[in-house]
């Protein structure tokens, strides 16, 4: 993830809210521990360094991962952990098993356009690379040089987690911003209908009260063209900026990314289909936000 | 005497040590899989929970928390990983754990200090290895305890310095200091533990411990309970249990004890908190090469410039900066040092990051922007969280296969020194330390 995070709460106690906030951050931690890729001992990190074990051989400490190139530094790794008797599976903790069964739904769901192995070479589908397993939780790795990146997804799934602790708490009235691309709303403010959202460009753009839901942004305006296309490998954005909405934000993240990669037509099919699932897309020139479905 | 030469002859002096951790290392496992026990499943026991979940052969068996709330994390979070019997197995009270549980290997202690010494002196009685998380106690009769239990059960007691398991820790003492000795002197050390502003911590209003309950476990207020390291009645405080960490590794990397201490705190900036936010600490070592001053800082108000927690070690040769986080590492080598090729192709450190442009045996001068201070990087990648590193080991050494790394002997140490580096700041004094402290 490596993102910032923002949280508002409505609350007749700021303290209480402040607490609440804390806890979520705590949690929010943990994840990053689990999912990021920048995180050295992550389940994402040790799935993409991992090296199915040689049969009868057995991974020592200190033991060099590529002893052919020694030009090259090679960092040395300890004993394997999570690794079980079946030498392609790791086990992952539950979030990670769950992010990453999000992640193979919306692949499926979008035709393969969303998918976390977009990093692997040869390139390939995550269903392809992957398979989940359950008692414990624990991944399968269908072939070598995986790449996982949950960048797409990661951020609204944190998100989520993050408002499964508030139910705890009793915290209703909240939002919850993840690098100010995804958002999940929570009960609306007091006396409002909903949290004020604003998607589209400048003065075209278009400000909607929404509560218990998400909403998710993408678009190559800050990052440039970074949205790839898993056919090929390289970035083909069909849109500056495009949203979606959902329920979850671990699917509006997702799908956010999916629908840059879709056209007007291939989106309305998609929600046509998936009828819980809304995209905000910015028409050629003329710079409006329509919505898809379109507004009755 | 060079440094490297003296920490061997260190190391095989302290040889005596080391048999006894190797006798009560021969303890045998009942069977290939480890049954344990978790007590205490807050934020700390949270981290305990994963690091079993990725363990193959170590069933959590059962669970031990006064709050609810807690237990039902952990109920939770083992179901989810397969383990639904855990839900049968939930405890209050150890004692009673203790008596029902059968089966059981270990015990993984992960409460507040002052219950440390009875549930891991009482869990050491019933014939069980105890990992329990720093510091060992509150008070230094309470740490003495367990290492007397510990010795008189022959049972295996593991204190939570987890760098002491950290492959990144370890190499940097086995290959740059004793190994090559990149360092040469010795000179000084400076420790930072710094901490951002942060609330004390609540609890979800549904999911209060009656009074009744908090009183007859010791504690005055669902506050106190949620926020135990600030209250001296239930901890040595924020500085020990975060400090004590840091002050084992300098043990560690220079083989010897403080012979003296002083320090200031202030508690100013959370006016709610009866414990220092604020400890500076200055120790005085005495090393084969000649007096070294360390400096430990403990900062809960700030995030002390980014790079929030870390011990640097520097020298004549090198400045060593080792951190859990690898992005807070910086190996520097001094200007007037050999150049460290040899130690590159031998991987011991990597190519600086920020290589020099400049080539002195050039016969032009290049002139440009300033050069940029060389970074060295390691090439060690964790693949385990320290936390789950320092519970391997030790698992490992319950079956046999491993010495402990951080026995109680060992951990003993840092928790004398932290809790005299209190007493100095108290008193306004220094506190000369002698080897009778340590026994």
């Amino acid at each position: 993830m490596a993102t910032e995070f923002r949280i508002t709460i409505y609350h007749p106690e700021p303290r209480y809210a402040s607490q609440a906030a804390s806890a979520a951050f705590a949690e929010l931690d943990l994840l990053e521990n689990e999912l990021s890729r920048f995180v050295e001992h992550s389940d994402i990190s040790r799935i993409n360094r991992f090296r199915p074990a040689v049969r009868g051989s057995s991974v020592r400490r200190d033991s060099v991962l590529n002893p052919a190139r020694p030009d090259t530094v090679q960092p040395q790794v300890a004993s394997r952990i999570g690794a079980s008797s079946t030498s392609n599976e790791l086990i992952v903790s539950p979030n990670t098993w769950d992010c990453l069964q999000a992640s193979l739904k919306v692949e499926e769901m979008t035709g393969g356009l969303f998918n976390i192995a977009f990093r692997s070479w040869p390139i390939c589908q995550s269903s392809d690379a992957i398979q989940l397993l359950r008692h414990p939780p624990r991944v399968l790795l269908k072939r070598r040089l995986i790449q996982l990146d949950l960048g797409g997804i990661g951020k609204g799934f944190a998100l989520d987690r993050m408002a499964c602790l508030f139910n705890d708490w009793e915290i209703r009235c909240f939002q919850l911003a993840a690098s100010d691309s995804t958002v999940l709303l929570g009960d609306a403010p007091p006396h409002r209908s909903g949290w004020s959202i604003r998607v589209g460009l400048s003065e075209r753009a278009r400000v909607m009260n929404l509560a218990r839901c998400a909403v998710s942004g993408s678009g190559v305006t800050v990052q440039g063209n970074h949205i790839f296309d898993p056919a090929t490998g390289a970035p083909n954005s069909l849109h500056r900026i495009v949203w979606s909405h959902a329920t979850t934000a671990t699917y509006a993240d997702a799908l956010s990314t999916s629908f840059m990669l879709m056209d007007r037509t291939h989106i309305t099919r998609f929600c046509q289909r998936y009828p819980e699932f809304k995209a905000f897309v910015v028409v050629p020139r003329r710079n409006h936000v329509v919505r898809i479905p379109e507004d009755a | 005497m060079k440094r490297r030469e003296f920490l061997k002859t260190t190391l095989a002096a302290t040889g005596g040590l080391m048999a006894v951790h190797e006798s009560r290392a021969a303890a045998q496992p009942k069977s290939d899989e480890l049954r344990v026990a978790l007590v205490g499943a807050g934020t700390q026991g949270k981290l305990i929970l994963s690091a079993v979940a990725a363990l193959q052969n170590v069933r959590l068996q059962a669970v031990c928390d006064i709050w609810e709330y807690a237990q039902n994390y952990a109920v939770r979070f083992s179901g989810l990983q397969g383990n639904r019997e855990l839900a049968d197995h939930v405890y209050t009270e150890l004692d009673d754990l203790l008596q029902k549980e059968s089966g059981l290997d270990a015990v993984l202690i992960a409460t507040p200090d002052f219950v440390h010494a009875k549930q891991a002196n009482a869990a050491l009685e019933a014939g069980l290895h105890v990992y329990c998380e720093p510091m060992m106690a509150r008070t230094i009769e309470e740490a003495q305890s367990m290492v007397a239990t510990a010795r008189k059960t022959d049972k295996l007691l593991q204190i939570g310095y987890q760098r002491r398991s950290n492959h990144r820790y370890q190499h940097v003492f086995e290959k740059l200091i004793v190994d090559a000795n990149l360092i040469d002197r010795m000179t000084s050390i400076q420790t930072q533990w710094a901490e951002p502003e942060a609330d004390l911590s609540g609890f979800p209003r549904k999911f209060p411990l009656a009074d009744d309950l908090l009183q007859r476990y010791g504690y005055r207020s669902m506050t106190e309970f949620r926020n135990w390291l600030w209250f001296p009645r239930y901890s040595a405080g924020p500085f020990c249990s975060r400090v004590s960490h840091q002050l084992d590794v300098c043990h560690w990397y220079l083989e010897s004890t403080p012979q003296s201490v002083q320090a200031m705190a202030s508690n100013e900036f959370y006016a709610d908190r009866p414990s220092a936010d604020t400890v500076m600490a200055t120790y005085q070592f005495l090393t084969a090469d000649g007096p070294l001053l360390a400096s430990c800082n403990m900062l809960l108000n700030t995030s002390g410039g980014g790079m929030r927690i870390y011990e640097r070690f520097c020298g004549t040769s090198a400045s060593l900066q080792v951190s859990e986080n690898p992005y807070w590492i910086k190996i520097c080598r001094e200007a007037n040092a050999e150049e460290w090729d040899k130690w590159i192709r031998r991987r011991y450190v990597t190519s600086p990051q920020k290589k020099s442009a400049a080539d002195p045996d050039a016969d032009t001068t290049d002139v440009q922007v300033s050069g940029e201070v060389e970074e060295y990087g390691l090439p060690v990648v964790m693949e385990k969280a320290g936390c789950q590193a320092h519970l391997d080991n030790f698992f490992a050494a319950i079956r046999g296969d491993e010495d402990l790394n951080c026995p109680p002997e060992v951990a003993f140490r840092a928790h004398v020194v932290a809790l005299k580096s209190l007493e100095a700041a108290q008193n306004r004094e220094v506190i000369s330390l002698v080897t009778d402290d340590f026994e």
